[in-house]
């Protein structure tokens, strides 16, 4: 069994790694100042109504669609692939929140270990041909790291889920206990979520959250807020 | 013996469009130069009110049926003002598996052109299965709003959320550079409605998505705090910059179709007053 990409992975997705996911809420802030999500049980809702359906019907197949276009070197296909992630974004925060992360995870792989790809990447990004969007750079260091295509969508979908349930600490009254609770169900739903994701195609490859567009556009305007997002 | 495989049945169906050109004349109205139409659009006398040319679009049939579908290929040249109105809903009505009814929409309004699109509610009845794609393209100059407004079936005869499928895809590119790209698949039975349905709180199926730009609303930030200001009981409403500093999307979600055409009501006021326009009257 070769797992040689494993601690690379676990190293690169683990909250320490310093990609500024932590100052990110993801619209849940806004969420819990409507009074939406409350407690244990509607947070594990708003994982399994909102989060859950972006990352099956967006996330995961963009995700998909950039390790594809890495693993063949196709960077045309990553420079249009980095623009619709821009564009599917209606809410200049979310927007942000993942170009800063695909920022941070550039300049910090570029620095650990650097790879032709990376370097690529880098020249495109100072050729304002990408921006870059987080999935890509996250697309990217798992082909360089031989991470297979299954477990690269299953560690996304882990962080996706982790990083509300870590912010829900500091907006609800939940605990570190409670959070864990609501992650450990929300983590049974893993492989059928990455499986779902794999029938998605490109043309119609999006998800419909009105619910969450809303609350990160208003968010934008909250008089006080704890997070970026 | 051979058993014959049976033939599919064949519906009668119709795949109408639109072509249509607004252009400003010398005497400085705006005229249709171009107006081709067929069955299921119709298009009513266009009318001048000095500042925008309104253009009525309307379906004769009952709605699209299964296999129905419509083209729209609309140009707004330079200078020209053209607002579009639909004063009555479009049903997607219910139709047999493997069916769907479909909608090609592309506007393309050229430097210093404005386009109003502003049609009534999109009505997805039970077992329809409708495709929509549109493609906007404004010019560096050119000025927009553009309405979609969709309701996930006839709410009030308790009918939601029981079509089969809906699958939107819109692309907006302002100066070359694409500033929004929404597409989604919806299908209830699969449980990509969940978010629109809203399983956290009270439901707001009523969907309106708004789209505003100009170079104008850059520093607009009093407009967005009155948008933000708009929240209501029943109505949910947001509003952001999209990839483009030029476009912006305002987004709502409401309780009843009349809240809903309420606070869109406002929002157009607002933008016309951010862009110093004059907004047609609909007469509908």
């Amino acid at each position: 069994m070769n797992l040689s990409w494993l601690p690379s992975m676990l190293q690169t997705t683990d909250p320490l790694f310093p990609i500024g996911s932590y100052a990110h809420s993801y619209g849940l802030e806004e969420l819990c100042a409507d009074g939406e999500v409350s407690d244990p049980a509607s947070l594990l809702r708003f994982l399994e109504s909102v989060v859950f359906l972006n990352l099956q019907e967006f996330e995961l197949p963009y995700l998909r669609f950039a390790y594809n276009a890495a693993e063949q070197n196709d960077f045309q296909l990553i420079c249009q692939l980095d623009e619709e992630i821009s564009a599917s974004k209606p809410c200049k925060e979310l927007r942000q929140a993942s170009l800063s992360q695909g920022q941070q995870r550039l300049r910090l792989i570029s620095k650990l270990r650097p790879t032709p790809r990376f370097e690529k990447l880098a020249a495109l990004k100072r050729e304002k041909k990408i921006v870059p969007h987080h999935l890509i750079l996250f697309a990217t260091e798992n082909v360089d790291l031989r991470t297979p295509l299954e477990p690269t969508l299953a560690a996304w979908t882990y962080q996706a889920l982790a990083a509300p349930c870590a912010a829900s600490l500091k907006l609800i009254r939940i605990g570190q206990e409670g959070a864990q609770s609501v992650l450990t169900s929300a983590l049974q739903e893993i492989e059928r979520i990455v499986e779902s994701s794999l029938a998605i195609e490109r043309d119609f490859a999006g998800a419909f959250l009105p619910t969450l567009d809303i609350a990160s556009q208003r968010h934008e305007q909250a008089f006080s807020r704890l997070f970026i997002s | 013996m051979e058993i014959q495989a049976t033939p599919p049945l064949t519906r009668p169906h119709v795949d109408g469009y639109l072509r249509a050109t607004c252009s400003l004349a010398p005497n400085h109205r705006c005229i249709l130069s171009r107006k081709e139409f067929k069955t299921p659009i119709h298009i009513s006398k266009p009318y001048w009110d000095g500042h925008s040319l309104l253009l009525n679009l309307m379906c004769p049939t009952a709605g699209m049926l299964a296999g129905d579908s419509a083209d729209l290929d609309v140009l707004i040249e330079k200078g020209a003002s053209l607002t579009l109105s639909n004063p009555s809903s479009l049903r997607i009505h219910k139709m047999d598996p493997e069916s769907e009814a479909t909608w090609n929409q592309s506007f393309r309004v050229e430097q210093g052109a404005f386009l109003e699109n502003n049609p009534e509610w999109l009505i997805l009845q039970g077992q329809s299965a409708f495709t929509q794609r549109s493609a906007i393209e404004v010019e560096k100059g050119g000025e927009l709003f553009f309405i979609e407004a969709i309701a996930p079936g006839r709410i009030a005869h308790q009918e939601a959320f029981a079509f089969r499928q809906f699958r939107n895809r819109l692309s907006l590119r302002y100066d070359g550079t694409l500033a929004l790209l929404e597409k989604h698949s919806v299908e209830p039975a699969r449980g990509t409605a969940s978010s629109w349905s809203n399983e956290l709180g009270a439901p707001c199926p009523f969907y309106l998505s708004l789209l505003l730009v100009s170079e104008k609303l850059g520093d607009s930030k009093d407009l967005w705090k009155e948008i933000y200001r708009l929240q209501t009981d029943g109505i949910r409403i947001g509003s952001s910059q999209l990839a483009h500093p030029a476009c912006w999307c305002v987004k709502i979600l409401a309780a009843d179709p009349i809240a809903a055409r309420k606070a869109c009501a406002q929002v157009r006021q607002l933008f016309y007053d951010a862009i110093q326009r004059k907004p047609a009257a609909l007469r509908r």
